[in-house]
C-alpha cells in the first residue's frame, strides 16, 4: 500500500514513553515538512501508573483535525491498549510486545483481541530495548524503528530527531536510542519484508509545532504579558507553565496562587497598575472567578482570561473535550455584565488572537474571555504562525493634560472609553469600586447615574465593532447550507465539508473568532445567503445556536456533538448530507 | 450624602481626634461617630505623612464591609474590590509595581470570614504589604451577624440561641501562617495605632495590624469597656523575635497583649524576583 | 465448549466450519501464522506466474470468519501446549485454555544438509509472503534454475516457461520424474517439458551457489557452471510439529491420530499435512499429502470435536491438473 497520510496512535502507561515517542514522529514529520497534528489523551482515573495515548496524524498536506480512525497502534502497554483496537482502520496494523517475560492471559492480551482484517506485528520490543541500553526503556523507540520500516518511512528523519531530543542527556543516551531504532527497524525488516509506502515530498521545507497552550502563552508574551497568576488545573495548566518559565526572563512575572478566585483577583490587581495580565483556567476555575470578573466589568479593568474548556458541569471530565462553556462565558455574571468572548480555532488563531484579545482588553477596559479548549490547547499541530514580538496594536488611552485637571475615571466618552491614569502615574489620583459609581469612580447608587454607566459600558461593545478581527467566509460561496461553528471543532467541521463536497454537496461556512461582540452584518448577510443552516457545537444545550438563534431570528439545524476525543469529519459529512437530503427532497 | 450624614460624620472626625486632614480625601468617612476605624485612619494619615508617601505611589486596597470604605477617604489610589478579595488583589498589584506602598484593611469577617482562605498565602508570599484588620467580632455593614472573632453564646441576627462557633485569633494566625512583622493595637490607643501603623509601612514584607476596633452601634458584649478591661502591655524585657513565645502571647486571653508581637527580616517576595531577574540576566549575558 | 485449532490451511479452516455448522454455541478460535487470510497454498506458483489472481488465491474471506463467528487469529503461532493444563501459549506468551484442540499445522519443505548453507540464495518459497516478495523482481528475471522434485516444481516450471524465462532443470535422475502415478505419464513429462525448450541436466546436483552482485553462479557435482539471475530449489516436505516438544503426544515423522484423527492425548486432534494415520490394513502410520485429503480430514476432526463420530477413509485422491490431464498424489514417505 502507498499511504499519503497516516495516523499513528501509542498507548501505554506512565514510564512507557508516550508522549516522547510521540514528540518524536511529530517533531521527525515537521522536520521533513510534513504537516501533523498530535493529540494526547490522559485517562483522569489514576489506576496504578494511569494509561495514555498519544495520536499523530501527519500529512503531506495540511490537517485540520484527528481525522477518522488510525493507522496504526503501538501499545506499549497490552492491556490498556486493548480499547483502542476499534479505532484502527481496516488494513491498519497494531505492534505488540512480543517478548514479555510473564504469562499473558487471553483476556489480557492485545494480540487476542487484534481483528483478522488489522495486522498484528508481534515484536520483541523488551527484549530488542534491552539490548540496546540494558533496561525495558526505549520499547518506544523499539517500536518507532519497526513502524519506520513498516510503512516505509525516510530512516534519516527519524535518526535525526533522537539525536535533536536526547542530545542534552549525553551521548551514550543518544546511541543506546539510535541502537534501539536501528534494532526495531532490522527486525520487523526481517519478519515483516512487505511493507508499505509512505509518499512525501522530500523537498517540503520544515513546519513548526505547537501546542494551543503553547500558542497562547507565546502569543501573550509577544504581546507585552507581563503578569500571570494561576492555579494548575486540567487542561490549562502548561500555560502557566510556559509563563512561569518564560516571564522572568521579559521581567515579568508568574505567581501560582491558592486559588482561581485569587488568580482573577491578582490579575486584576496587576492590570490595575497598568500591566498586562493574564490568567488561564478551565470550567471550574472560571465557576470560581464569576464574581471577580464582573467587578472587571463593572470596575472597567482590562483583563484576559484564558478557559481552556474540558468538559463540565462541576469537575465534569478533566481530562474530555466539551465546549460547554459558552453561557458562562457569556452571561456568568450578575447584572448587565457584559465581556468580550473569544473562541480561537486552531494553534495559529490561539497566537494571533490571543493579542487581538489584549488589544480589545486593554482598549476598551474590559474583561476578555478567551475560549480554548482541552483538544485544542493539548494537541500539537504544524502550523504557519509568524511571530509578533512587541505586538500592541492598541493600548488604554491616557488623559490629555486638560483631561487631568479635573480627573474623571470614568468620563463619559463617545466610544464609552474612559481616558486611564494608573498608579504610579503623576496627575491624579482616584479609587475604583465594584459599587455603582459615578463618572468619578465614588459610589452612588442614583438610578439616573446607574443607567448612564450601564449605558457608556455597553456602549464600548458597539465601538468594538470596527476593531474585531474580521469574520471568514469558507467554502463555496454559491453553497446552499451554511454552517457556524466556533472553537476547536472547526478543524473537523472543515474536513466534513471537504468529504461532502467530494460526495457533491456543496456548503459554506462562516468562521468568526468573535462569538460577543459579533460583526453582525456580516453574520446576517451570510445567513441570509443560506437556504439551510447548521450550527455544529460540542455541547448538549447547543449554546452557540442559542445566542445565533436570539441575535440573528435564524432556525438552523443544531448539530450537538457528544463530549468525544475528537470530533470525527466523516460524521460531520454525513450530517451535512443528511440535511443536504432534505433540502433537495 | 445627606446633611444629617455629614454631620454625623464631622463628628466622628472631631470625635476621633483626627486634626491633621491633609492627607483627607474630600470624602466623608461613612462609619457612625465612634467607631474605631477613625483611629486607624488617622494612624494611616499620620504614617503617610510621616513616611512622606507621594501619593501616586499610595495605593490602599479594601473588602467589602465598614472597612472597605477606607479607600475613597484617602489622598492616593483606592482599589475597593470584593467581599474578602482584597489580599489576591493587593498580591498582583506589588508584584506588578513593587514601586507602590500597598495598604490592605478588611475587616475581621472580610479578613478571616470570606476571605479567610486568600490569609495565609498573602502571608506566606511575604510580599511587602501591611494588611490593617479591623477587628468588630460583627457584621456592621449588614447591621449586626455574628462574625469569626465573635465570642462563643453571642446573640445575634443569626445567631437568636447564642453563638456556637469559637472565635478566631487573627494575630495568633497571622504569627501561625509565618507572618513577618504582627502587632496588635486598640483603637483607644491612638498613639499606638499611629506608631505601629508606621513601623509596618516601614517593615520590609508582610505586616500585619490587628485592630482591635469596637463597634458601637452593633456590637455590645466587644465594646471599649469590655477591651479596655483585659488588654495589657508586654513585659519591659519582650523582644519580639521569637515566634513560639509570640503565640503564646497572642493565645492569652487575660491579658490580652497589645503591641508588636514579632518582627522578623527575611527578604520579601519582590526581593527574590529581584534576585532572580538578575541570574537570568547573567546567564544570558554568559 | 472451546475449541482450538492451530493452522489456518484448508484442513484448519475446513474444521472450523464444520464444528459451527454442527454446533453455533461452540466457541471456535483459528490460529494461523501468516497474516494474510487463509488461501490455497498448492496455487502460490500459479500466482507467482500470474496464472491467477490474488482474489483466486483466497478460499475465505473476513466475512466468512464474522459470518460464522469464528474468531480467526492471524500472523500468530504457538510454541507450546500443555495437554495437563489444556492450555497453549503462544510465542507472544499468551496463555490460552482449550476444551479441544485440534493441530493441523501442515508440512513445509527443506532444504538438506547440503543446500542449508546456501538458504539466503535460493529461493525455496512456502508462503504467500514469500511469492509477494518473488513478484516484486520476478518481472526483472531472465533466467532461472529450478532444482528438486516435488509436484510443485512442475508448476513452476509450465509457469516460468509460460513467463518466457529461460530456465535450468536440475535433476537427480536420469529423467524428470516426479511423484506421479501413471506410469506412461511419467514418462512423458521429461519430454513435455524439453519440448517446451527448458534446459534439463539430469544425474545431477547442485552443490555450490556464489553470489556476485545481482547474478548467482551455481554449480553441480558434474562440475557444470550455470550463471543464472535466481535459484529455486527444494530438498524434502516435512509436516510443522515443533510445538510438540516437551508433550507426549505421540508422533512419528507426523502427528500420529487414529481415524477419527484423535491424537494419543485427550482432546487433541491433528489433521492434515501435519498427521499420520493409522492405516488399518496395513496396520501402520501414513501421511496423506495433499490438499484434497487435508480437507477431507479437517472435516472428520470437525465432525469429532463437534461430538459427531466420523471415520476416515484412507483412499487416494486427486490433486493436481497438468495440462488437463489428473495425477494422483500418493503416499508420502
Amino acid at each position: 500500500m502507498n499511504y499519503k497520510e497516516l495516523t499513528v496512535r501509542f498507548c501505554g502507561i506512565a514510564g512507557d514513553g508516550i508522549v516522547s515517542s510521540s514528540r518524536i514522529i511529530s517533531g521527525a514529520c515537521a522536520d521533513a515538512g510534513l504537516h501533523v497534528m498530535v493529540n494526547d489523551i490522559y485517562s483522569a482515573e489514576i489506576r496504578g501508573l494511569g494509561k495514555s495515548t498519544s495520536t499523530i496524524r501527519f500529512s503531506g498536506s495540511k490537517v485540520y483535525s484527528m481525522g477518522d480512525g488510525i493507522n496504526a497502534l503501538v501499545g506499549l502497554a497490552q492491556q490498556e491498549s486493548i480499547d483502542e483496537i476499534e479505532d484502527i482502520r481496516e488494513g491498519g496494523s497494531v505492534i505488540y510486545d512480543s517478548s514479555s517475560p510473564a504469562d499473558i492471559p487471553e483476556t489480557e492480551s492485545l494480540a487476542s483481541h487484534i481483528p483478522p482484517e488489522v495486522n498484528g506485528y508481534g515484536i520483541p520490543l523488551k527484549t530488542l530495548a534491552n539490548q540496546a541500553s540494558g533496561s525495558n526503556r526505549g520499547r518506544n523507540i523499539v517500536s518507532m524503528g519497526a513502524l519506520c520500516h513498516l510503512y516505509g518511512l525516510p530512516k534519516t528523519i527519524f535518526i535525526n530527531q533522537i539525536e535533536k531530543i536526547f542530545k542534552r542527556k549525553g551521548d551514550k543516551v543518544v546511541e543506546s536510542n539510535l541502537t534501539a531504532f536501528e534494532l526495531g527497524y532490522e527486525y520487523c525488516q526481517n519478519q515483516y519484508p512487505l511493507n508499505n509506502l509512505f509518499v512525501m515530498d522530500k523537498k517540503a521545507k520544515p513546519l513548526q509545532i505547537i501546542s494551543g497552550n503553547e500558542a497562547v502563552a507565546h502569543g501573550a508574551m509577544d504581546c507585552g504579558l507581563k503578569f500571570f497568576a494561576g492555579y494548575p488545573i486540567t487542561p490549562a495548566t502548561k500555560i502557566m507553565e510556559i509563563t512561569a518559565k518564560e516571564l522572568p526572563k521579559l521581567n515579568g512575572w508568574t505567581i501560582q496562587v491558592e486559588d482561581e478566585i485569587a488568580a482573577i483577583g491578582a490579575v486584576l490587581g496587576a492590570s490595575f497598575t497598568g500591566t498586562r495580565a493574564m490568567t488561564a483556567t478551565a470550567g471550574p476555575g472560571l465557576s470560581l472567578m464569576s464574581e471577580l470578573i464582573n467587578l472587571s466589568v463593572m470596575a472597567e479593568i482590562s483583563a484576559v482570561i484564558v478557559n481552556v474548556q474540558r468538559g463540565g458541569p462541576a469537575t465534569g471530565l478533566p481530562t474530555k473535550v466539551e465546549q460547554g462553556d459558552l453561557n458562562i462565558s457569556l452571561y456568568g455574571g450578575a447584572g448587565d455584565s457584559p465581556r468580550v468572548v473569544m473562541a480561537p480555532t486552531c494553534s495559529k488563531d490561539c497566537y494571533t488572537s490571543i493579542q487581538a484579545a489584549f488589544d480589545l482588553a486593554e482598549k476598551y477596559q474590559t474583561p476578555v474571555i478567551f475560549l480554548s479548549d482541552l483538544f485544542l490547547g493539548q494537541r500539537l499541530e504544524t502550523d504557519d504562525i509568524k511571530r509578533n514580538i512587541n505586538y500592541k496594536k492598541s493600548t488604554r488611552i491616557k488623559p490629555t493634560r486638560q483631561q487631568l485637571k479635573n480627573y474623571q475615571r470614568y468620563a463619559l466618552t463617545e466610544d464609552g472609553v474612559s481616558p486611564l491614569i494608573v498608579p504610579g502615574e503623576d496627575g491624579a489620583f482616584y479609587s475604583i469600586t465594584g459599587l455603582a459609581h459615578n463618572t468619578a469612580g465614588n459610589p452612588n447608587f442614583e438610578s439616573e447615574v446607574h443607567l448612564t454607566m450601564t449605558q457608556k459600558r455597553f456602549r464600548k461593545f458597539k465601538s468594538m465593532v470596527k476593531d474585531l478581527p474580521p469574520v471568514e467566509i469558507i467554502g463555496d460561496a454559491d453553497a446552499d447550507i451554511g454552517i457556524a461553528c466556533w472553537g476547536s471543532t472547526y478543524g473537523a467541521i472543515f474536513e466534513g465539508m471537504q468529504i461532502a463536497r467530494h460526495n457533491g454537496v456543496k456548503t459554506k461556512m462562516i468562521k468568526s473568532i468573535m462569538i460577543y461582540p459579533q460583526d453582525e452584518e456580516s453574520f446576517k448577510t451570510f445567513f441570509a445567503s443560506c437556504k439551510k443552516i447548521i450550527v455544529f457545537e460540542m455541547n448538549f444545550q447547543g449554546q452557540y445556536a442559542a445566542l445565533l438563534k436570539s441575535t440573528y431570528n435564524i432556525k438552523p439545524v443544531e448539530v450537538h456533538i457528544p463530549s468525544v476525543d475528537p470530533v470525527s469529519p466523516a460524521k460531520i459529512a454525513a450530517k451535512i448530507m443528511e440535511v443536504n437530503h432534505e433540502l433537495t427532497q | 450624602m445627606n446633611s444629617l450624614n455629614k454631620r454625623a460624620v464631622l463628628e466622628g472626625l472631631e470625635r476621633a481626634k483626627i486634626k491633621n486632614k491633609s492627607k483627607w480625601r474630600d470624602i466623608l468617612p461613612t462609619w457612625c461617630p465612634g467607631c474605631g476605624h477613625f483611629t486607624a485612619l488617622n494612624g494611616l494619615y499620620e504614617a503617610a505623612l510621616d513616611l512622606k508617601i507621594p501619593e501616586k505611589n499610595f495605593v490602599v486596597v479594601s473588602g467589602i464591609g465598614c472597612s472597605g470604605r477606607f479607600p475613597f477617604f484617602i489622598k492616593g489610589f483606592g482599589f475597593h474590590a470584593l467581599h474578602g478579595r482584597a489580599l489576591p488583589i493587593a498580591t498582583g498589584i506589588k508584584i506588578a509595581n513593587p514601586e507602590l506602598t500597598v495598604i490592605v484593611v478588611g475587616g475581621d469577617g472580610d479578613g478571616v470570614g470570606i476571605g479567610g482562605g486568600h490569609f495565609p498565602h498573602a502571608v506566606r508570599n511575604n510580599l511587602d504589604i501591611t494588611y490593617i484588620l479591623l477587628d468588630n467580632s460583627i457584621y456592621g455593614l449588614t447591621k449586626g451577624q455574628v462574625s469569626p472573632t465573635s465570642p462563643v453564646g453571642m446573640i445575634s441576627g443569626t445567631t437568636p440561641y447564642g453563638n456556637i462557633a469559637r472565635p478566631i485569633n487573627p494575630t495568633t494566625l497571622a504569627l501561625a501562617y509565618g507572618a513577618t512583622f504582627v502587632a496588635r493595637v486598640f483603637s483607644r490607643e491612638r498613639q499606638d495605632v499611629s506608631d505601629l501603623i508606621k513601623q509596618a509601612l516601614q517593615h520590609k514584607g508582610f505586616s500585619l495590624i490587628h485592630d482591635l476596633s469596637p463597634c458601637v452601634e452593633f456590637n455590645r458584649l466587644i465594646t471599649y469597656k469590655s477591651w479596655n478591661q483585659v488588654v495589657g502591655k508586654f513585659p519591659e524585657d519582650y523582644k519580639a523575635d521569637n515566634r513560639t513565645l509570640a503565640l503564646q502571647y497572642a493565645e492569652s486571653k487575660e491579658p490580652v497583649y497589645l503591641g508588636l508581637f514579632l518582627k522578623e527580616n527575611i527578604p520579601t517576595f519582590n526581593d527574590h524576583v529581584k534576585q532572580i531577574f538578575k541570574k537570568i540576566d547573567s546567564t544570558e549575558k554568559s | 465448549m472451546k475449541c482450538v485449532i492451530i493452522g489456518a490451511g484448508i484442513a484448519g479452516v475446513t474444521a472450523a466450519e464444520t464444528i459451527k455448522k454442527i454446533n453455533q454455541d461452540i466457541d471456535v478460535v483459528l490460529i494461523g501464522k501468516e497474516q494474510y487470510l487463509p488461501y490455497n497454498r498448492y496455487r502460490l506458483t500459479d500466482y507467482l506466474c500470474n496464472v491467477i489472481d490474488d482474489t483466486q488465491l483466497y478460499f475465505t474471506s473476513f466475512d466468512f470468519f464474522k459470518k460464522n463467528n469464528i474468531k480467526y487469529r492471524n500472523g500468530e503461532y504457538i510454541k507450546s501446549i500443555n495437554p495437563a493444563e489444556k492450555t497453549i501459549k503462544y510465542y507472544h506468551n499468551e496463555v490460552m485454555g482449550y476444551d479441544k484442540l485440534l493441530i493441523a499445522t501442515g508440512g513445509s519443505q527443506h532444504l538438506g544438509p547440503i543446500l542449508k548453507p546456501f538458504s539466503q540464495y535460493i529461493q525455496s518459497y512456502y508462503t504467500l509472503q514469500d511469492i509477494l516478495l518473488l513478484k516484486k523482481f520476478l518481472p526483472d528475471i531472465k533466467h532461472c534454475v529450478v532444482y528438486g522434485e516435488n509436484l510443485s516444481n512442475l508448476d513452476l516450471l509450465a509457469g516460468l516457461c509460460n513467463l518466457d524465462k529461460k530456465i535450468t532443470y536440475i535433476i537427480k535422475g536420469e529423467k524428470a520424474r516426479f511423484p506421479l502415478l501413471k506410469e506412461e505419464f511419467e514418462q512423458d513429462v521429461h519430454y513435455f517439458l524439453k519440448n517446451k525448450g527448458i534446459q534439463c541436466i539430469t544425474n545431477d546436483k547442485l552443490v555450490n551457489i556464489k553470489k556476485e552482485k545481482k547474478k548467482f553462479t551455481v554449480e553441480t557435482l558434474n562440475q557444470k557452471i550455470i550463471k543464472t539471475d535466481i535459484v529455486f530449489a527444494w530438498d524434502d516436505s516435512k509436516p510443522n510439529i515443533s510445538l510438540l516438544e516437551g508433550t507426549a503426544i505421540h508422533k512419528k515423522t507426523g502427528i500420529l491420530v487414529n481415524q477419527y484423527m484423535e491424537t494419543s492425548e485427550q482432546d487433541i486432534f491433528a489433521a492434515g499435512d501435519c498427521a499420520e494415520i493409522y492405516h488399518p490394513i496395513l496396520k501402520n502410520y501414513w501421511i496423506n499429502f495433499g490438499w484434497p485429503n487435508a480437507r477431507e480430514q479437517g472435516e472428520i476432526a470437525g465432525k469429532n470435536i463437534a461430538g459427531e463420530k466420523a471415520l476416515y477413509q484412507i483412499h487416494e485422491t486427486l490433486t493436481f491438473h497438468l495440462e488437463g490431464k489428473p495425477i494422483k498424489a500418493r503416499w508420502w514417505e
